[in-house]
């Protein structure tokens, strides 16, 4: 089959490869119908997550229909259609049982390496570093997917798979981003990032009753896709202070949760920006936490700080004093995808959103390496890339 | 933290059916075993009679067949490993099934291959004896009889190699409850193993790492996955695109089962004494 491998920084392939098969007995192989690429591929792409190695498969958001199943996977038939969760988990050790799918103990064979660097291993993903457990990813013709009784989620017959395949992660994520900022009523929460997972957090955040959104980016396209759903915004590229802006907007509180889906590549121009990306190429430091610091500051006393953007390792200067000082709660992490999808398939199918909004370009699999650079530099007004791994190439 | 603690007396001089078997002493916190609090420390583990040197056999195919755990940890501390010392290696860990379960699973010691990756196979050849296999470096085997000395159901299981064994080594296993909320089992393991006189001690250092403690704790992980999820998670065997020539090599180094490598030589035949 034809897979993108990971070849280096900025450089992905696309390989012939053997086809996936059944490794354990609670695995199957699903022949993919959609894939596409993530702001977090992006952080592989660069080269910020350690242990990746060339050849790696990558890509962690794919839906197919099921072609081969493991002899102790039950719930699943051949030719179902499914919708692929990017964390991989056991459902039954403590944590899955909790409903704390992404801290799953089982799914992991490199626990020790992330033990290592944490303390503790969380879940394994598709397709992203041997650190998260060296599975072949999902930007491929087939792949394995292991303990396929517990993740997938069967698709109804003739939905429309750009509908579905952001349960994958994006829209979960999203959802899970604001579900953490435990939204009241006639609360005002702000959003850092337009990207994908910033859209799904704002809409969800309207979803679960936040009066008013206010969404931070500077691409045009990606503040009118926010504006489309109703959030005010801010270009932080022309803001001046943009603690104080938020402080305007909030009559001097500051909003009542705020959402950092920006994560550890986060532009800018603060100060603090140019010393985190000086230290970042000098391999001193792998985030740039400017993004996470504003919100900090920003958000109002005994607020919550929600953060799905990606941090891996150490920041320098977190600003802990601050979130001490005002008592916020901070919470963040790897979504717990199999809590979500069932309900946010049915309130795709009650029409309550359509995901497919975001899409800006499908591409087939050769068109992958190529496409990275292009959503990388957020060029061609692209937002969210969907892969049909058996499309022909665009001529 | 629970500390396990072994029988004073040397593993090497205790004749077998002298074994104080299941004698019981009243425990005073609950369910500490009866000889923990007259234990030796641990690591004043015994070298065992003279280097007996047999129960060494050769492998049809060769390969270092260590590796475990650390992988590449692992595979670098074998090097530097001091051969003049006894190895020991304490380990626990919480699984999420209930305590008789995972006592019985651990009692039937032909379970042990399924979890320990050094081990080929354990043979239970009766209600306390077993005869254990286990894959050792430049594709050989070392066997040894064992013998369970302490038990009692579903709290604890305590082991030990019999004399004539190449490189001595006991065990013991301890499973308490976990606490209320989080329920399942906490297991404790400890392993003792002493150095071979003489030559033999290379061998030893191949087998242990700089790090042996890795081994019991992959070990351990992977009976937990296996209790918990039936399976044991692994990406052996699933497709990637070309690998860089250093990867290739890192990973040949580190394969886990001894099917490659070169047969033993001569010389390294005379010092672990093949049969
Ligand atoms: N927690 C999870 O489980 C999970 C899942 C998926 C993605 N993520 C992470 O979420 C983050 C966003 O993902 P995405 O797919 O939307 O990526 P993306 O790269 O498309 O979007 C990031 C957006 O942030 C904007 N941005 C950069 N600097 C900013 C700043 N200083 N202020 C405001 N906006 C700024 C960019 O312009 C861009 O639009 C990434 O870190 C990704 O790894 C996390
Ligand atoms: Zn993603
Ligand atoms: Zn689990």
């Amino acid at each position: 089959m034809k897979a993108v491998c990971w070849f280096g920084k900025q450089d992905m392939r696309v390989e012939h490869v053997p086809d996936p098969r059944i490794i354990n007995p609670r695995d199957c192989v699903v022949r993919i119908t959609r894939s596409a690429i993530c702001g977090s591929d992006l952080h592989l792409f660069n080269g910020y997550i350690p242990t990746m190695e060339q050849g790696d498969i990558v890509g962690h958001e794919f839906m197919g229909e099921v072609v081969e199943i493991g002899p102790e996977v039950k719930n699943l038939k051949v030719g179902d259609h499914v919708v692929v969760p990017f964390t991989i988990c056991c459902g039954q050790c403590f944590f899955c049982k909790q409903g704390m799918w992404s801290a799953c103990d089982n799914s992991n064979p490199n626990a020790w390496m992330v033990e290592a660097q944490y303390g503790h291993s969380s879940a394994a993903l598709y397709g992203y570093s041997h650190l998260y457990g060296g599975y072949a990813g999902g930007q491929a013709q087939y792949a394995r997917v292991p303990f396929a009784d517990v993740g997938p989620i069967k698709i109804p017959e003739g939905m429309d798979p750009e509908k579905v395949l952001f349960l994958s992660d994006i829209f979960p994520t999203g959802y899970q981003a604001a579900e953490q900022c435990d939204i009241k009523p006639g609360q005002v929460v702000a959003i850092w990032g337009c990207g994908p997972v910033g859209q799904f957090a704002i809409r969800s955040a309207q979803l679960l009753g936040a009066e008013r959104v206010i969404a931070i980016d500077r691409f045009p396209e990606r503040l009118r896709l926010a504006q489309q759903a109703g959030a005010e915004v801010i270009d932080y590229s022309q803001t001046e202070d943009l603690v104080e802006t938020l402080k305007a907007m909030t009559g001097g509180r500051g909003p009542d949760a705020c959402i950092d889906a920006v994560g550890l590549e986060a532009h800018g121009h603060s100060a603090d920006y140019y010393l985190d990306s000086a230290k970042q190429k000098l391999h001193l430091q792998m985030e740039r936490a400017n993004v996470l610091r504003q919100a900090i500051h920003a958000c109002r006393k005994g607020g919550t700080v929600s953060v799905p953007g990606v941090y891996a390792g150490l920041i320098d200067k977190f600003p802990f004093g601050a979130a001490f000082g005002k008592g916020l709660t901070l919470r963040g992490g790897q979504t717990h995808m199999i809590r979500y999808l069932q309900p946010l398939l049915e309130r795709v199918q009650r029409g309550d959103i359509d995901p497919s909004f975001l899409i800006t370009h499908r591409v087939a699999l050769d068109d992958v390496p190529e496409i990275y650079r292009t959503f990388l530099n957020k060029e061609d007004h692209c937002v969210k890339v969907v892969i049909d791994p058996w499309a022909q190439r665009a001529a | 933290m629970s500390e396990i603690t072994y029988p004073r007396e040397p593993v090497a001089e205790k004749a077998p059916d002298t074994a104080h078997h299941s004698h019981h002493q009243p425990h005073d916190n609950g369910h500490r075993p009866p000889w923990q609090k007259t234990g030796s420390t641990l690591g004043s583990i015994v070298a065992g009679g003279a280097l007996a040197v047999y129960g060494v056999t050769r492998r049809s195919a060769g390969g270092a067949a260590l590796a475990t755990a650390g992988g590449i940890l692992a595979f670098r501390g074998i090097r530097r490993a001091s051969a003049s010392s006894a190895v020991h290696v304490e380990r626990s860990f919480t699984i999420n099934r209930p305590v008789a379960e995972v006592f019985s699973f651990f009692r039937n010691f032909e379970n042990l291959p399924r979890f320990m990756q050094h081990l080929k196979e354990v043979r239970v050849t009766g209600n306390r004896s077993s005869r254990w296999v286990a894959h050792a470096p430049l594709g050989f085997e070392l066997e040894w009889e064992a013998e369970i000395v302490e038990e009692e159901q579903d709290r604890y299981l305590a082991w030990q190699s019999l004399p004539g064994t190449l490189i001595p080594n006991r065990g013991a296993v301890e499973f308490q409850p976990a606490s209320q909320y989080h329920g399942g089992t906490e297991i404790t393991v400890a392993m003792d193993y002493a150095p071979p006189a003489g030559r033999g001690g290379a061998l030893f250092a191949r087998l242990f790492g700089r790090e042996p403690g890795l081994q019991i704790r992959e070990d351990l992980r992977r009976l937990k996955q296996l209790l918990e999820a039936g399976e044991i998670a692994t990406t052996e065997g699933q497709s990637h695109g070309r690998r860089s020539a250093f990867i290739r090599m890192v990973k040949a180094a580190n394969e886990p089962s001894p099917r490659r490598g070169r047969p033993a030589t001569e010389e390294q035949q005379r010092v672990v004494g093949v049969r």
